[in-house]
């Protein structure tokens, strides 16, 4: 079961990890975007953090909510706003609840990632932060352990795997379609960070 | 980088703009309405606040396009607005903002021109309002660029100009949100767009051009940000092109011989009023001579997209519906005078 004060410390975790790779997520961008992804994210994430940190909310749901309203603060770009999204996927799925269990979790982020497909329109396979997303959300939901630090780690992984597998996708969203065939062998910047983000949310929500 | 334009500071510029736009509007920008603090949110004066139960309507954009959206925001206009940065639209907490602001329970529209951003933070918005228990909140969103995406795809169109509107004078009237809406997606899709790009622009930012424009050509189907089409043609006189752009928007919505039209010609902030003169009569003589149109309403104006030379034209096919309303008063007695 994850808590208030685990799921913020989680959300926190995953953000200092994207802020952390900034530099390596605007290199991945620069083969197929125009190389600022890192810094975008960068500063999202920032504004999770600081919104958080403004606002101190002492809900889970409300939690999710400050840092989506940090991210909707971000203007240009289609990442600041996607990511806004998810995050208040997240708060609508978490309103009235005090402790997660897995299923809990997989609830919370398979709400989320409806957001980010309803808002951004990918699907499976477009080469996007759907890829990472997606895998991470069924593995949760096919959870058979009940012990969210042995499904989130069983979970990232799968994640990882999708964001690995970007490699060979051409992609069908954002700036990187207009490369089609020549993004090839390149993984997308957008599964990366949104795996950075699992990552060290899986690690760090069960002390 | 060396930037031919006046400013002070890069910046504040967009900010500098807006309040400049305002002190030139005065003295019914601040008799209408008034800037929220800290903020490019423009909404009503509460002397002038649309009465409760009456649905409002917000409008938004990015910056640099002349003739800023806060200028709309008065009786028989909209009720909020937003402006970001140069091209680029405004962020989701900010058009939060404005609808927060003048929320009071009753529906709200936000106007969205269909642009990529525009549409996602318009989206993202009205998520927002959700979660914060506004949900009334409806999106109605335009464009009907014949350049940007083929017959058959009308709803894909981006926006880059209109000649009907009866939305504002609807929500003063008390009509209902859907029957808002509903007008609304009727006077889009009986109009038609197309621009033309003729000299290129700086950006007010970057400094740099925001197209490639041979001496001896001109880009048609162009965007209102500079968006290239790819499609250059050699500069033709002034009433050949008329007849060209004219065609393309009767090609893909006909238009019956004898019918009223509106006509909307928008200068791109480049364009001289010589030119923009001699383009109308060359128009003019096209649809109402050899088109056997009668031009039911016209307006002409340089709308501005920074100092590009060019044009949009678009033309409206209003039926009787929105005649009415496009020739409906203010009601009397909802404000003061």
């Amino acid at each position: 079961m994850m808590r208030f004060e685990d799921l913020k410390r989680a959300v926190f975790a995953g953000a200092d990890n994207v802020i952390a790779r900034e530099i390596e997520l605007c290199e991945l961008d620069s083969f197929v975007g125009d190389g600022d992804h890192g810094i975008t994210v960068r500063k999202g994430y920032q504004k999770v953090e600081s919104s958080i940190n403004e606002q101190d909310p002492d809900s889970m749901s409300d939690l999710m909510l400050s840092a989506g309203m940090g991210l909707a603060d971000t203007a240009g770009g289609a990442i600041g706003p996607i990511l806004a999204s998810m995050f208040l996927g997240f708060a609508d799925s978490l309103k009235g609840k005090e402790e997660l269990s897995v299923s809990d979790l997989a609830d919370m982020f398979d709400n989320g990632l409806f957001r980010v497909q309803d808002l951004g329109g990918a699907k499976a396979g477009d080469c996007t932060m759907v890829d990472t997303l997606l895998p991470f959300v069924e593995s949760l939901k096919n959870d058979e352990s009940g012990d969210v630090k042995e499904a989130l780690q069983l979970a990232v992984q799968k994640g990882l795997e999708g964001s690995d597998a970007t490699k060979d996708m051409i992609p069908k969203l954002g700036r990187a379609k207009n490369l089609a065939e020549r993004a090839i062998g390149y993984i997308d910047a957008g599964s990366r960070s949104m795996y950075y983000f699992l990552k060290g949310f899986a690690d760090n929500a069960v002390v | 980088m060396y930037l031919k334009k006046l400013y002070n500071d890069l910046d504040t510029l967009v900010d500098e703009a807006m309040a400049g736009s305002r002190l030139i509007a005065q003295p019914d920008a601040d008799k209408y309405s008034r800037v929220l603090p800290n903020s490019r949110i423009t909404v009503r004066t509460d002397k002038y606040k649309k009465p409760k139960g009456l649905v409002k309507l917000t409008l938004g954009g990015g910056a640099g396009h002349e003739g800023p959206p806060g200028v709309f925001i008065r009786p028989g206009g909209f009720d909020a607005a937003t402006q970001g940065d140069i091209f680029t639209a405004p962020s989701a907490m900010q058009m939060f903002r404005a609808i927060q602001a003048i929320d009071d329970g009753s529906p709200i529209i936000m106007n969205v021109a269909r642009h990529a951003g525009d549409v996602l933070n318009a989206k993202l918005c009205k998520q927002l309002c959700e979660a914060h228990g506004i949900d009334k909140v409806y999106l109605s969103i335009g464009g009907n660029d014949v350049a940007s995406a083929p017959k058959g795809h009308e709803k894909e169109r981006r926006a880059i100009g209109g000649a009907l509107n009866a939305t504002s004078i609807m929500a003063e009237c008390g009509e209902s949100v859907e029957e808002i809406l509903r007008v609304a997606e009727k006077c889009d899709s009986l109009s038609r767009s197309y621009g033309v790009g003729i000299r290129s622009a700086i950006h007010p930012i970057s400094g740099l051009p925001i197209m490639a424009m041979p001496e001896d050509e001109i880009e048609m189907g162009i965007g209102v940000h500079g968006e290239s089409s790819g499609n250059r043609i050699k500069l033709p006189r002034s009433r050949e092109l008329a007849q060209m752009v004219c065609k393309i928007l009767l090609d893909d919505m006909p238009i019956p011989s004898g019918s009223d039209i509106v006509l909307s010609l928008g200068g791109l902030g480049g364009m001289t009023w010589t030119e923009l003169d001699i383009l109308y009569k060359d128009l003019y003589e096209f649809l109402v001579y050899d088109c056997g149109y009668n031009i039911w309403r016209h307006s002409v104006r340089n709308s501005g997209t920074q100092e590009l030379g060019g044009f949009i034209l678009s033309i409206g096919y209003p039926d009787d519906e929105i005649k009415k309303w496009m020739t409906t008063r203010l009601p009397k007695g909802l404000y003061p005078d």
